[in-house]
């Protein structure tokens, strides 16, 4: 069995004249947490709904594991779960009507599945009210329990913490692990939240104005610099002093600390250069980049480029 | 496709505009029966104007099944119409709106046997509809004013050019054929509609677009200046089914509009399932 969850190549999506998505290429292995990171309009969803065959590509292919026709397609992308934005049912339904409604257009799905999920997402109890009565963070874990519906590999969640409060989110991010652990599903999860694709995710594209500018682990993306702290005693001194140093690229970070970003060779001449001149360096340790950091970074450069 | 329907049956039973739009129907039949009553009322009481002439020289005009299919010409024109355009109208775009149409169709179905299963629900609908109207018009008909023969003559109606009668268990007979030929020319106003919900995302916007192209042809239709247009209109078309009260039904005439209606119906329900199948979902 293939690795790979999930694949697009060169997807590309135009409305008009406006480039939504522009030569997409991601792969998602089975397994993975893969966040899918953008501001918002950097595409996202867009995507997502290409995925799901909500919004026709331009061009470029989507391939899941097993597809050699468009019945295959249909097949496979029956085993892909999904939440699109809000999740929206019917006001005056149950939450297990809507769920039986759900699975009977699944394909396959028995009456027990839909007991299974509501079990998942600890609904089971509140299974019997209409969704009109059901808070924003019910909602969303009914969301997540229709796209359980189907047992699928794969389960694509669009920003599925938004709009919740810190509980919610709490108990959504805790559902995502769980989902990925214990049931040994393969997670797309796209989101603007850094925090968020920094605590869930092993893997992580970056998008931004349509285009893919990072695919790989976050710890790759933000230990690919030379940054370095220095602690001193003379802070003003010290930038003043390797400010003029060439080859060293130094910031102010905060009040107690100087960012250098340097390589090794650099370093240890900027380390000479400050206790020869009787400043005191008490800490000189690598400086890991935030995921924002990095984000910001990848963002700026591309709207330079 | 029987699961689509299925879960668009339920949905259907399940709206509370489904069983309010019954309840306007009653209304209206209490409106025509006390119409009815007062109109002839006055008419017979020596105001009876040329069109009425016959009309009320015949005292066995005024029954039950006159008043049903007075009734029924009337909410023909704008009552039924009204009905099937906000049922069909509300299909895809009211499922756009609240966000379902996206969760529908993330799951493994083809777009076109939604389409066609939200045209079928709709087309039950029309015809339960006609159905009711027309037997609680007969009921209204025959508890208030009393059966008789089915008499007609020349005159607002528009039906016949000269006094005819159609014998009163042929007239109930009748009364049955215009189900069917009222629903299968509803079925044009249905098609239209879907078709304007599959282009806005507003059911709004879809109602209120097949009413207007409806009314604007149906109107224009009737204007005398545009006689040589009134063929091309399928408003014309949608007359055919006021022909099962005839005195002798035009069979070939009849057929001849059924088919041009169930082509339009047909075209309309092609070209919304191609739209819909091109359309992205971004609602």
């Amino acid at each position: 069995m293939s690795d790979v969850a999930l694949q697009t190549e060169d997807l590309t999506k135009r409305f008009g004249r406006r480039m939504a998505v522009d030569r997409l290429t991601i792969r998602v292995d089975r397994g993975d947490i893969y966040g899918f990171l953008g501001p918002n309009g950097a595409g996202k969803s867009t995507t997502l709904r290409m995925l799901l065959g909500l919004v026709r590509p331009t061009s470029g292919l989507i391939k899941f594991p097993v597809q050699n026709s468009s019945w295959e397609y249909l097949r496979a992308r029956s085993r892909v779960g999904a939440i699109i934005e809000t999740p929206a049912f019917y006001e005056n339904l149950s939450a297990r009507r809507n769920l039986q409604l759900l699975a009977s257009l699944s394909g396959g799905v028995s009456k027990k599945r839909v007991e299974e999920v509501l079990e998942i997402v600890n609904l089971r109890e509140r299974a019997g009210d209409p969704v009109k009565v059901y808070s924003y963070g019910m909602r969303q874990r009914l969301g997540i329990a229709q796209a359980l519906l189907p047992t699928p590999q794969l389960i694509i969640l669009d920003e599925p913490t938004n709009g919740l409060d810190p509980q919610g989110i709490h108990e959504t991010r805790k559902l995502i692990r769980r989902l990925r652990h214990e049931f040994k599903l393969t997670v797309l999860l796209s989101s603007h939240l850094l925090t968020e694709i920094e605590q869930l995710c092993n893997r992580v594209g970056i998008i931004h104005e349509g285009r893919l500018l990072y695919e790989g682990g976050p710890e790759a993306l933000t230990a690919s610099t030379n940054l370095h702290k220095v602690r001193v005693d003379n802070l003003a001194g010290a930038f003043e002093l390797l400010s003029k140093e060439h080859g060293l690229s130094v910031s102010q970070n905060g009040a107690s600390f100087l960012r250098i970003d340097a390589d090794a060779e650099a370093l240890a001449r900027a380390n000479a250069l400050l206790v020869g001149n009787g400043i005191k360096v008490y800490e000189l340790s690598p400086a890991q980049e935030s995921l924002e950091e990095a984000f910001l970074r990848l963002t700026s450069r591309n709207e330079l480029n | 496709m029987l699961t689509l329907l299925k879960l668009e049956l339920e949905k259907l039973f399940r709206a509370r505009s489904f069983y309010l739009s019954f309840l306007v129907l009653i209304a209206f039949v209490a409106l025509m029966l006390w119409g009815f009553y007062t109109y002839a009322a006055r008419k017979t009481g020596g105001e009876a104007v040329e069109q009425f002439k016959y009309t009320y020289e015949s005292k066995q005009y005024f029954n039950g099944l006159t008043f049903a299919l007075y009734s029924l010409l009337f909410s023909f024109t704008l009552l039924l119409p009204i009905f099937v355009s906000m049922s069909a109208g509300s299909q895809i775009a009211g499922e756009a709106r609240g966000g379902t149409l996206r969760m529908i169709c993330t799951r493994p179905i083809s777009r076109a046997s939604l389409v066609l299963s939200k045209f079928l629900v709709t087309a039950l609908h029309a015809a339960l509809l006609l159905s009711f109207f027309i037997g609680l018009n007969l009921i209204v008909g025959l508890i208030f004013v009393g059966w008789g023969n089915l008499e007609l003559y020349p005159g607002p109606l528009n039906l016949v050019d000269a006094p005819g009668k159609i014998m009163r268990d042929d007239a109930l007979m009748r009364f049955g054929y215009s189900v069917l030929s009222g629903t299968w020319a509803l079925l044009v106003i249905a098609a239209l509609a879907l078709l304007c919900s599959v282009v806005f995302d507003s059911p709004a916007q879809a109602i209120v677009m097949t009413i207007a192209a409806y009314l604007t042809l149906y109107i224009v239709g009737r204007v005398e200046f545009f006689e040589h247009l009134r063929p091309y209109f399928f408003t014309t078309d949608m007359d055919f089914w006021r022909d099962v009260f005839k005195p002798e039904i035009p069979w070939r005439n009849l057929w001849h509009y059924a088919c041009t209606c169930g082509a339009y119906t047909t075209g309309l329900l092609l070209a919304t399932v191609v739209i819909f199948e091109r359309k992205d979902i971004v609602t």
